[in-house]
């Protein structure tokens, strides 16, 4: 059972290296650091994959996905399998005021992942379908 | 007094140039505004260009906010109409929302901010007093909240009056914030809410909040910061 499920796992990250992330971001503090966030990726420990990468190293976390609010701000928590570890996913509009808001426009996109007791923040970009 | 009742009571427009508001692109937006006063309501009225000041008339946004004045706490009922003159009467004919009112308007109509260090600001000294005067009257409101049929037509309206999700909505709850901006109480102006964010970021970045008097722990900083990420 072990072996069937290193073998899923390993297919996931082959595929994940190939694919194109839905979110990839960049962080704040250490320019080093990207997450690639892969959504509907849908394996025994949930539909999300989540990869760390910094210059000292890469992480891997799997978990599911949660979606609050939606018409003009969107927030996404993915919790991590057996961990209480979350990525959080916010998006606003760029351009809202008083008079304007371009709801079609680009979004901001912030992610903040809290890992291990740290907590690091990333700008982030969505893959355009 | 007289002259007071003259700048209150005379419903000639005021032509500015916003201080808050920007087109996409980050040019001026220009706005007529006027008001009539009657018995049970007053009504205010504006044209919007976001096209610059001198536009043909079917450029212009016409938005109202109808105060009715004898319920308490009072309440705003807002209109987007198809383009045409500042004159009001029953039965405009509507047109859909370009933007969610309540983004800007958690509680009625705002005071009114021209920027008059713009070199486009067509303002007279006239309008001047004119502003600075509805400003007070529309600060005398105190609590407004929005008219029910809001939350009604929302079911149906995108963009909404009122973005309707439990994270679109979630309360800011900073100690010093919410000496005001709560529901009820002495100074109430309404809860803020996410939504309102681009509303709290203008304030904010031009020295309006906190206002005068009050101020901000780094502790409260820190949250505010938080809420405005989204986090």
């Amino acid at each position: 059972m072990k072996g069937v499920k290193c073998l899923v796992l390993f297919g996931i990250l082959a595929m994940t290296a190939v694919a194109h992330a839905d979110y990839e971001c960049s962080s704040y503090m250490d320019k080093s650091a990207k997450l690639s966030v892969y959504v509907n990726n849908i394996t025994d420990l949930g539909d999300t994959v989540v990869v760390l990468e910094s210059e000292d190293e890469k992480k891997t976390f799997f978990g599911t996905m949660f979606n609050e609010g939606g018409g003009l701000y969107k927030k996404q928590i993915v919790e991590f399998y057996g961990t209480n570890n979350t990525l959080t996913i916010v998006s606003q509009p760029h351009q809202c005021g008083r008079g304007t808001c371009d709801n079609f426009a680009t979004q901001k996109i912030l992610a903040q992942l809290k890992h291990d007791g740290s907590t690091q923040n990333f700008y982030c970009n969505e893959k355009k379908s | 007094m007289g002259f007071l009742g003259f700048c209150l009571n005379d419903s000639q427009e005021v032509f500015i140039a916003s201080k808050e508001s920007k087109t996409i692109s980050g040019n001026p937006v220009f706005n007529k505004i006027t008001w009539f006063s009657g018995k049970e309501k007053d009504i205010w009225m504006m044209n919007q260009s976001h096209h610059g000041a001198r536009v043909s008339e079917d450029k212009w946004d016409r938005l109202a906010i109808v105060i009715e004045k004898t319920k308490s706490p009072k309440v705003a009922k807002f209109y987007q109409f198809k383009s045409g003159p500042l004159k009001w009467e029953e039965k405009l004919e509507e047109a859909p929302f370009k933007v969610s009112c309540f983004i800007c308007h958690p509680n009625g109509p705002r005071v009114i901010r021209p920027n008059y260090d713009s070199p486009l600001d067509p303002t007279t000294i006239k309008d001047r007093l004119k502003v600075f005067f509805w400003n007070l009257k529309i600060k005398s409101y105190g609590r407004v909240i929005p008219h029910k049929s809001h939350t009604t037509n929302d079911k149906r309206l995108k963009p909404p009056f009122r973005w309707s999700s439990k994270y679109e909505n979630e309360v800011l709850k900073i100690a010093s914030c919410i000496q005001c901006h709560k529901e009820q109480g002495f100074l109430a102006r309404g809860v803020l809410t996410r939504q309102n964010i681009p509303t709290i970021k203008f304030m904010l970045a031009a020295g309006k909040m906190p206002p005068f008097g009050f101020a901000l722990s780094n502790e409260e900083k820190h949250q505010l910061k938080e809420f405005i990420q989204g986090f």
